[in-house]
């Protein structure tokens, strides 16, 4: 079994595969607020991005900057094949969890 | 209407680029800025965009030390629970009588600097981070003291003295964690550098 991945792992590496080519650091967090639907810091996702990348779940390479920027570099992020096995994973522990049962659950008030 | 020009504020800046590893301070920054000229300056306006970077380079400093402000809170609260107020004294030997100087708070300044050091190689993580944690510190100490002595607050703004006395205790505790810290720093960035080779 691949290594578990934390719920806002799970969050960072999903915007991975939704961007795509445009995965930097910027529009992660963009996308991660819109998806959680809340404000996320530029520090969880950048030591979340560290962390993935520790684990070998994602890597990354370094584009040049523009003028926006400062001309500082961008970083692009993919997710490696082990990072899609541990989504996959995380998926299909969620989904089993889920079998079975009626959604939305019915609340008795 | 998107200002190339615009600048975040420096201060912030410049914390941003010594929290950070090296590998991210230049592409991090970049996307800070580049997220606070495109939308954020436009449609906040300098002071809520200003504010809005700082909050990002806060939590930057946040994760850094996170885990030894929860210990160090947590110590805080189980002494004071536990032991006698002040929380120096007896085992836990004071610099001198104020409140942040003690044995255990230079464990954490220490442990903080050394830390932070390593995750960078630069010493000026490990005194930044060990000044956020003495600053937190002194906040839990000041919670804790207001807990205690419930009348204290309004006692400051009654006489200015004791004012002064709170901001002469959070210049020593602030001092004293950059001093700690610088030591734990100059360790930590001599072993990140020596890993490294």
């Amino acid at each position: 079994m691949a290594d578990v991945i934390g719920h806002f792992e799970q969050a960072v590496l999903v915007a991975l595969v939704r961007l795509g080519s445009d995965a930097y650091g910027r529009a992660i967090l963009v996308e991660v607020q819109q998806r959680l639907d809340r404000e996320v810091s530029a520090g969880a996702v950048s030591a979340t991005l560290e962390r993935l990348e520790a684990k070998s779940f994602a890597s990354s390479r370094l584009a040049p900057g523009t003028a926006i920027r400062g001309g500082r570099a961008r970083r692009y992020f993919i997710p490696t094949a082990a990072g899609l096995r541990a989504l996959n994973d995380a998926k299909s522990a969620t989904d089993s969890l889920w079998r079975g049962l009626a959604w939305p659950l019915k609340v008795s008030t | 209407m998107i200002d190339e020009q615009a600048n975040p504020p420096r201060l912030a800046q410049l914390i941003l680029g010594v929290t950070l590893r090296p590998i991210d301070a230049d592409t991090v920054a970049g996307d800070l800025l580049e997220e606070y000229r495109a939308v954020r300056r436009p449609s906040l306006g300098r002071l809520k965009a200003d504010a809005w970077y700082w909050g990002h380079a806060l939590s930057v400093v946040a994760h850094l030390v996170w885990p030894f402000a929860l210990a160090l809170v947590a110590a805080r609260i189980a002494l004071a629970m536990f032991f006698a107020f002040p929380l120096s004294g007896g085992w836990n030997p004071s610099l001198v009588p104020a409140p942040n100087v003690s044995l255990l708070d230079a464990l954490f300044f220490v442990g903080a600097g050394y830390f932070g050091a390593r995750r960078t190689g630069r010493v000026a993580t490990g005194i930044v981070s060990a000044m956020a944690l003495g600053l937190i510190d002194f906040t839990a100490f000041a919670v804790v003291a207001t807990l205690l002595f419930p009348r204290l607050p309004a006692a400051m703004w009654g006489n200015p003295f004791i004012l002064v006395i709170g901001c002469i205790f959070l210049a020593l505790a602030l001092a004293f964690a950059s001093a700690l810290g610088a030591a734990g720093a100059v360790v930590g960035g001599w072993t990140a550098r020596g890993s490294a080779r």
